[in-house]
């Protein structure tokens, strides 16, 4: 598609002279550092059983959906579950929630929105 | 279980609760507003724009105090195709704020609205307990009758249960009212709020200080997610997002994030961003389902507002309206029952009146085929975008050829993508689910 640059192309970064190309906050990574977050000390998402192998198809599927890349293979080709990046959307437990038990984290804690 | 100490518990301190709390509180009720953010906003996000028509009755004068970004006095709707974009525009001096009143509508960020909102509840007399997840409703007898929360010894019992809870509306569920939307009838969208000098962003989008712009846009901006991409201009931010099915993601192996990065850097995007700086990314979910899949709206103690009830118009970005005024209908019916000592669903059926006589089930209904067909006939929304796109090409572009024959090429090109009889019968059914 010709309109789309590639991303993570820095290509033009200092293009028009007032500061650095829209590349700030460009991976994932980046993109969930500026949230602030209050972590609980425990998970609020945890696997309805103990099938973790990454062959499940839901667990794929959660890979692509999920929002804050929460959801990932191990190095030991099991999932896992990278809560403390969750922005709380509900996405998971709409899509797999016969593999994904997610509640709301404990009152007060998660995420705190700045901006919204 | 003696009296309970409140009249009304309202789950939820987003735009449907807070109506309901300031409706109720200002209304003589001892009203508790229970909601899971350390503050309200907190859990928040949309794109977003509010409505005055909907907030008017529940805050007068509220221009003068909530936190507004920009008065929205021009809405955008582009298409792209490939290289190409389409550009239909719409600007009004009516949308402005005057001496006398507001805007039509505004620009907001929520984390700084809801708690205004929240604050304009406290004012009134209502109570928040913040911090604080309300796990499942009391029953008794088939009648709600109050909340449990994850706090120690957590029961509050209450006259009446008013959920404002969101998309997420877990505890309602448990109790069974309205269950978990199927995955193909829930959007996610992604978002950022990107700052920008004020006079940077001014002279880009061409708005002056009482001006702001929104931006919708279709077409392969969203790589064949079922949604749109949106630019809304803030103060000094501007707030950038796109959105697909839930179904959409998993289906075309595409995370949100890489599309919205792939919408921040599309040739029609990255000028107006270029230069910014990401103050915060977020996701939330819209249930999409409407009429057709809402939840019992009335039952006896208990009533259920917002997103919570499904209630939004996917194709017009709206909800915080349906929540402002959904909240305060509830509220108010509320307050009916309370008054007559009948806390039955007969004694709160003000509530189910109200929203029939409203544009809350008014629209819900007349657009409740929209959605569906928009979902079997996805690739209306692939194939037109590039007619669309393709036919102005041709009309723009100077090559020597005489616009009669131009004119006749573009219809054989027209009905070369598509046979006459399927655009016909493509655009009927436009008509039928969109001009009702
Ligand atoms: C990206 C995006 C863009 C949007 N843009 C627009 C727009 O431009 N214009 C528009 O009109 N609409 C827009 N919408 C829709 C709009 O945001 C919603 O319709 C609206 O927020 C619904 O309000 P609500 O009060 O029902 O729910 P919410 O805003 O979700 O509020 C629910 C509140 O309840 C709290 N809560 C939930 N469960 C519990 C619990 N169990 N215990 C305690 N507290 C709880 C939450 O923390 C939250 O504060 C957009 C939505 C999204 C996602
Ligand atoms: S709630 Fe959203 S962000 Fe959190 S894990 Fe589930 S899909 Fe990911």
């Amino acid at each position: 598609m010709a309109g789309f640059r590639q991303v993570n192309d820095s290509s033009t970064d200092n293009e028009g002279g007032d500061a650095k190309g829209v590349t700030q906050a460009t991976t994932i990574e980046e993109k969930l550092f500026t949230i602030n977050h209050d972590h609980h000390a425990e998970t609020h998402i945890t696997c309805i059983g103990d099938d973790r192998d990454w062959g499940n198809k839901a667990f794929e599927a959660l890979q692509w959906a999920c929002p804050a890349k929460v959801y990932e293979k191990g190095e030991d080709g099991a999932l896992e579950i990278g809560w403390e990046n969750c922005i709380e959307c509900g996405t998971c437990q709409i899509l797999a929630p016969d593999h994904i038990l997610w509640v709301f984290p404990k009152g007060g804690f998660g995420i705190r929105n700045a901006h919204g | 279980m003696g009296m309970p100490a409140f009249d009304a518990v309202v789950i939820g301190a987003g735009p449907a609760g807070n109506a309901a709390a300031i409706t109720l509180a200002k209304g003589g009720a001892k009203v508790l507003q229970v909601e899971r953010g350390k503050a309200p906003g907190e859990k928040n996000l949309m794109g977003g724009v509010i409505y005055s028509s909907s907030l008017s009755p529940i805050v007068p004068n509220f221009w003068q105090s909530a936190p507004l970004e920009r008065p929205v006095t021009e809405q955008n709707y582009w298409v792209t195709d490939g290289g190409s974009v389409a550009k239909f525009g719409f600007a009004d001096s009516a949308f402005a704020e005057s001496e006398d009143g507001p805007a039509n509508a505004y620009t907001v960020l929520r984390a700084p609205f809801d708690k205004w909102m929240a604050g304009e509840a406290k004012k009134a007399g209502a109570m928040l307990l913040p911090a604080t997840v309300v796990t499942d409703l009391l029953m008794e007898e088939g009648r709600v009758v109050g909340v449990a929360t994850d706090r120690p010894n957590g029961e509050i019992p209450a006259k009446i249960v008013i959920s404002g809870e969101g998309v997420n509306a877990f505890a309602s569920w448990k109790a069974g009212f309205g269950k978990r939307p199927d995955p193909s009838e829930v959007a996610l969208v992604v978002k950022e709020v990107i700052e920008l000098p004020q006079g940077v962003l001014e002279a880009r989008f061409g708005v002056g200080a009482g001006e702001g712009k929104t931006f919708e846009i279709f077409g392969d901006i969203t790589q064949g997610c079922l949604g749109y991409a949106f630019l809304y201009t803030n103060k000094n931010t501007v707030s950038v997002g796109v959105g697909g099915l839930v179904t959409d993601f998993a289906d075309l192996k595409l995370a949100s994030y890489e599309l919205l990065e792939n919408v921040k850097n599309h040739s029609v995007v990255r000028p107006l961003l270029e230069g910014g700086k990401t103050l915060e990314y977020g996701g939330h979910l819209i249930p999409e389902g409407g009429y057709t899949s809402l939840p019992p709206l009335v039952s006896d103690g208990f009533l259920m507002t917002g997103d919570a009830a499904l209630m939004v118009n996917a194709v017009h970005r709206e909800g915080s309206n349906f929540a402002f005024a959904s909240g305060r209908m509830a509220g108010e019916a509320a307050l009916e029952a309370i008054a007559s000592d009948d806390l039955s669903a007969k004694g709160l059926s003000g509530y189910r009146t109200r929203l029939e006589d409203s544009f809350i089930l008014k629209d819900l209904k007349s657009y409740e085929g929209v959605f569906p067909f928009f979902r079997s006939r996805r690739d209306i929304m692939e194939d037109y975008p590039a007619i669309m796109t393709d036919a102005l090409r041709s009309l723009f572009t100077v090559d020597g050829t005489a616009k009669g024959q131009k004119k006749k090429d573009l219809v054989k090109a027209v009905f070369k993508a598509k046979r006459p009889l399927a655009l016909l019968s493509d655009l009927y059914k436009m008509w039928r689910v969109l001009g009702k």
